[in-house]
């Protein structure tokens, strides 16, 4: 066999020597000739001799050039050969996944130690001049080894470079990685790397516990962009062979998958709810666990989990306050010792507000001294601050009222939540400046009511992107007509609270007037809407069935809109004087600022942009970033637009990221959690028939065991190379060559006829007498 | 020279048959010179050669104290009353020369180099000339005989002038051919010349050279002066050939050689060295001149050097 079998065409190079010869063996020069004599006693030996000698040469070239055309095209010599001295170049793609922390394999290690185990048994099986070479599949793939490691020392004894023992140990003092792996960048990285090796045979070898997700199943394009379209000759030049490392038993393995915070807008002393799902992913159930809640570091709370058999899951609650503004994060952990440990906690940052400035837009156009001048925004004040508005509670609203003829000069970036209660009429370009504050993630509320003119919602409002609806006249309903309320959306935060608290909550509240309002698209969605009426009105119609209260998201950023289509003030309802009315507002106001969390969120998936915004006036100098390994790294803020704007994509370590600003009068820390990739989490592993798939495209050559890993490297033993041999070989006829031309040349040596005694010395050759080729 | 032996063949002046060979110029450059027989010749045509027997001749040739056994009668008395001592009178008797001229026509004396004018026996043929005229303007007399394996032409020495052009229209007639057996035809013209006379062998000496030694002696046995003179081309001496050749006998068709110069040439040169080497020591010791000519050097210049050569050796 032959590595370069192109090459053998340079044999028919052997011609050369040939047609030399043949030329050399011309017609000869016929020449009359009288001095015979002489030639004929030159012994026949000596010209056999000299025709053998030309014969000899002429063998002796063309073996040189044959020789040599086959010396380059490096012919293989396949014997068997033990496995002690399969001389090749091994890349080991070792996963380094989060998965891979998983204990339960032999001798109680993770997977990733036996990983490093058959590694270690690879390489004793390798002979000194075998090199290899350790890529650990992370989410980037990891080269340990920059080139590919002879595993012999100076001295070739196997198995004892010193470079070799210090990577072995390095990675031995790993720990398992946290983040999800990419198998096929990996190996992409594995074939450039094992291709600086200088052995003919390479293969690479796959440790991994064959995680589907891991390995990107079906996705040929991921594969096709990290190897290539790989053909069966790529494939036998080099081989990739998976090893998968499996979980012998499978004890069980407490996750925490969920960590949910309740609401989505956290004021301080505001009660929050922290749910956490387990699941025990494991084989056999799991006795009882002491779960934890840490926040900020602090362990608050314990609870106790009973008995959770295999594969179920269970949803526990903490309740907590958060005294202090600013970043915080919430850590559940499992305190158990199990099959896989990464997953036993899960991190959620958030931010808690100290305040909730909201601008409430009042339809009143007379100016007002003060916030009680506004007679109609009165019960919506007294819900949002219903204790004293004197002392210093800890109520979180903080409203402020303005006349909707002021409202051009009011800033409204100062406001994440702003009301339009009632207002009879809005120019056109305040209700474009509000739509881009809303889309910048803030809340806005509309309430319509009697004041509301109805060609500023027909004509204004509803050719925003506030208020996509077509909008009826209002609607009166009839004097012996009772229509309430009805829940469209009893899960929604808005009204969930007062879902939950009673039943029939919204019974006994009556609406008698209503602007109908028919949504535009799904995007609008009805949370509360009227109930039929009886009656019929004056078209003949049943009024009811319209949305009372509207929620649409806006923009990206959680902007958010809701829309009540009755009054507030208590002319066209009784809201107000209900009892939920006061948490309906609270709730109605807190969901508005939701969008506040989402604007800046702080609970990032693995790999999703963590991205923080500030405000331009506050210079952002650097910003340091410590990731949840305890790495730190400093790097700056972008200036874009009215904002600083920094972002960081390398999230693919689950945990804590916490950033810090300088300079210090920046509020924080600011603390982002990223979650275990989920599909790390997914213990499914390939099957026949998707290693199958990955077998025709030729990017796996077999599954190996550690048993069978001996054979596969016997197998690929393609065969010694010949080449020192062959050039030996050469070298030696090169130096026959040179000694038979020296030979053949010195026959041909010049003998002056005068020195040969043919000239007595009186008569000296005429000086230029012909003495060249005739 | 050559281009005016060629000029001369070709020109009217060859209007008397072998009238070629009398190249003016090669005959003027001989002319001045005497061809002298180094050994004295026994004859009685009168010449400018000494002659042994001193005694009753008519110069004076020197004084020699006498010794026991000289002949008591040879005493100077006049010297012996002068000096009180005896001497004895030498004179000097200038004996005829009668050569022969032994001229090689086998075919190995057809070969004309490559880079020569002329053939080995066109060489030859001047050569034998040019001696000739030179010893019949001596007014000594000279003979021919060519030869290849036997002798073709027999002319017995002669002083008349006219003999030059007998000698000339023979050679001019005379066509080299056929194999050499110099050896055998030099014992036959031993023994039919008698004795002491000069005989010059001009051939290329293509023969075993112990054979030719053997020739050699027998003419020196018979108290023959013995000049060889050895005409070769360049070629011969130098093999210059490099293209690989096939060389066919000059003197028989049937053998050839085919083979490449460049290899054969040391052992070839060896060779002709050996032989060169053999003949000249045998030439030595049997007290026989003997001179290479190369067809590439005039004959004129190769003959006034050969004689001036002579002429001081005297």
């Amino acid at each position: 066999m032959f590595l370069m079998s192109s090459i053998l065409f340079g044999a028919l190079a052997v011609i050369i020597p040939v047609i030399i010869h043949l030329l050399q063996r011309q017609k000869p020069v016929p020449i009359r000739w009288g001095a015979m004599q002489f030639l004929l006693e030159t012994p026949l030996k000596a010209k056999r001799r000299q025709n053998i000698d030309h014969w000899l040469l002429m063998l002796l070239r063309m073996a040189i050039l044959a020789l040599l055309a086959i010396l380059l095209a490096r012919p293989l010599w396949r014997g068997t050969r033990m496995a002690g001295t399969v001389n090749m170049d091994v890349a080991v793609v070792l996963d380094h996944s989060l998965s891979m922390g998983r204990r339960g394999g032999e001798g109680g290690g993770t997977l990733y130690e036996n990983g490093l185990d058959v590694v270690d048994k690879l390489t004793e099986m390798l002979p000194a001049s075998a090199t290899v070479s350790v890529v650990l599949a992370e989410h980037t793939p990891q080269v340990v080894t920059p080139l590919p490691v002879t595993l012999g020392d100076a001295s070739g004894k196997p198995n004892a470079n010193p470079e070799w023992l210090r990577l072995r140990q390095q990675l031995r003092h790993m720990r398992p990685g946290m983040t999800d792996a990419d198998i096929p960048a990996a190996l992409q990285a594995a074939r450039e790397l094992v291709q600086h090796g200088k052995n003919v045979s390479k293969m690479i070898l796959v440790l991994s516990d064959e995680q589907r997700s891991n390995w990107q199943i079906g996705n040929a394009g991921a594969w096709r962009m990290a190897l290539g379209d790989r053909n069966e000759t790529a494939a036998q030049d080099l081989p990739i062979f998976s090893l998968p490392l499996a979980q012998s038993g499978g004890g069980p393995n407490i996750a925490v998958r969920a960590v949910n915070i309740a609401p989505e807008f956290i004021g301080i002393n505001r009660p929050v709810q922290i749910t956490a799902t387990l699941t025990n992913t494991g084989a056999v159930d799991f006795p009882a666990a002491p779960v934890k809640l840490i926040v900020d570091g602090l362990e608050i709370a314990q609870q106790q989990v009973a008995n959770l058999p295999a594969g179920q899951s269970l949803t526990i609650h903490f309740d907590h306050f958060f005294a202090q503004p600013g970043s915080h994060w919430v850590k559940v952990q499992a305190d158990v010792i199990d099959a896989l440990e990464a997953d036993n906690s899960m991190l959620a940052a958030v931010d808690v507000w100290p305040k909730l400035e909201a601008l409430i837009v009042d339809g009143q156009l007379t100016p007002a001294a003060g916030p009680a001048d506004f007679r109609d925004a009165q019960f919506l004040l007294a819900a949002m601050n219903p204790a004293e508005v004197t002392t210093d509670s800890a109520t979180l609203i903080s409203p402020r009222v303005v006349s909707v003829s002021d409202i051009g000069s009011i800033p409204l970036e100062n406001y994440p939540l702003i009301v339009l209660h009632d207002v009879p009429r809005v120019p056109a370009e305040t209700i474009a400046r509000i739509a881009a504050h809303v889309q910048r993630g803030n809340g806005l509320w509309i309430v319509l009511g009697s004041r509301t003119q109805e060609s500023f919602l027909k004509d204004v409002l509803a050719k925003s992107p506030l208020l996509p609806a077509a909008i009826k006249n209002s609607h009166a309903a009839g004097p012996q007509e009772r229509i309430g309320v009805d829940i469209r959306e009893p899960t929604n935060p808005m009204v969930s609270l007062l879902v939950a608290a009673e039943r029939n909550s919204m019974a006994g509240m009556a609406i008698r007037q209503w602007w109908p309002l028919t949504p535009a698209g799904p995007e609008m969605r009805t949370i509360l809407a009227t109930t039929k009426g009886d009656a019929t009105d004056s078209s003949g119609e049943r009024g009811g069935e319209d949305p009372l209260v509207t929620e649409m998201d806006l923009g990206g950023n959680g902007g958010r809109v809701v829309v009540w289509a009755t009054s507030i003030d208590g002319r066209w309802n009784n809201l107000p004087l209900a009892p939920n009315f006061v948490p309906l507002v609270n709730e109605t106001l807190f969901h508005l600022a939701g969008g506040l969390s989402k604007g800046q969120q702080r609970q990032l998936e693995a790999g999703q942009t963590l991205l923080w915004t500030g405000p331009a006036q506050q210079p952002v100098e650097s910003v340091k970033i410590t990731l949840p390994d305890g790495q730190s790294r400093s790097l700056t803020a972008q200036l874009r637009g009215n904002q600083y704007v920094f972002s960081f994509s390398d999230t693919n370590m689950p945990g804590l990221y916490e950033l810090r600003f300088s300079p210090r009068t920046i509020p924080q820390p600011v603390y982002y959690s990223a979650s275990i990739d989920r599909r790390e989490l997914d213990p499914a592993v390939i099957s026949t028939a998707e290693a199958q798939w990955l077998r025709e495209r030729n990017d796996l050559q077999d599954r190996l065991t550690p048993a069978s890993l001996p054979a596969a490297l016997v197998a690929r033993h393609t065969g010694t190379e010949l080449w020192p041999l062959l050039a030996f070989l050469v070298l030696a006829l090169l130096i026959s060559e040179v000694f038979l031309t020296r030979r053949l040349v010195r026959l041909q040596t010049d003998i002056h006829p005068e020195d040969a005694g043919l000239l007595p010395h009186a008569h000296r050759p005429t000086p230029g007498l012909p003495g060249g080729a005739r | 020279m050559t281009q005016t032996l060629q000029n001369a063949s070709a020109s009217g002046i060859g209007a008397i048959a072998g009238a070629s060979l009398l190249d003016p110029r090669a005959l003027a450059a001989i002319g001045k010179m005497e061809l002298v027989a180094s050994q004295v010749m026994d004859g009685y045509v009168q010449g400018m050669h000494r002659s042994p027997h001193i005694g009753f001749a008519l110069d004076f040739a020197q004084h020699r104290q006498y010794v026991p056994g000289d002949d008591i009668k040879k005493i100077d008395w006049r010297v012996y009353a002068k000096q009180d001592r005896y001497y004895i009178k030498q004179y000097e008797v200038t004996t005829n020369l009668r050569a022969h001229l032994v001229v090689d026509a086998s075919g190995s004396m057809a070969y004309q180099g490559t880079a020569d004018a002329m053939s080995k026996f066109r060489y030859a043929q001047f050569v034998t000339t040019c001696l000739t005229y030179l010893i019949l303007h001596q007014t000594d007399s000279v003979g021919l005989v060519t030869f290849d394996s036997v002798v073709r032409d027999f002319i017995p020495a002669r002083s008349a002038s006219p003999h030059l052009f007998t000698i000339a229209r023979t050679l001019d007639a005379c066509q080299p051919r056929d194999e050499s057996s110099i050896a055998d035809v030099l014992h036959t013209v031993a023994e039919r010349l008698g004795h002491r006379q000069m005989v010059i062998l001009i051939s290329d000496l293509f023969d075993d050279a112990g054979k030719l030694l053997e020739a050699f002696h027998h003419l020196r046995h018979q108290r023959h002066e013995v000049i060889v003179m050895q005409i070769m081309s360049e070629d011969e001496l130098t093999f210059p050939f490099r293209k690989f050749t096939q060389f066919e006998n000059i003197e028989t068709a049937k053998s050839r050689l085919k083979l490449d110069p460049a290899t054969a040439r040391a052992t070839y040169l060896q060779n002709v060295a050996r032989h060169l080497k053999t003949i000249r020591d045998g030439c030595n010791q049997l007290r026989i001149s003997h001179v290479l000519f190369k067809t590439n050097e005039t004959v004129e210049r190769a003959l006034t050097e050969y004689l001036a050569t002579r002429m001081g050796s005297r």
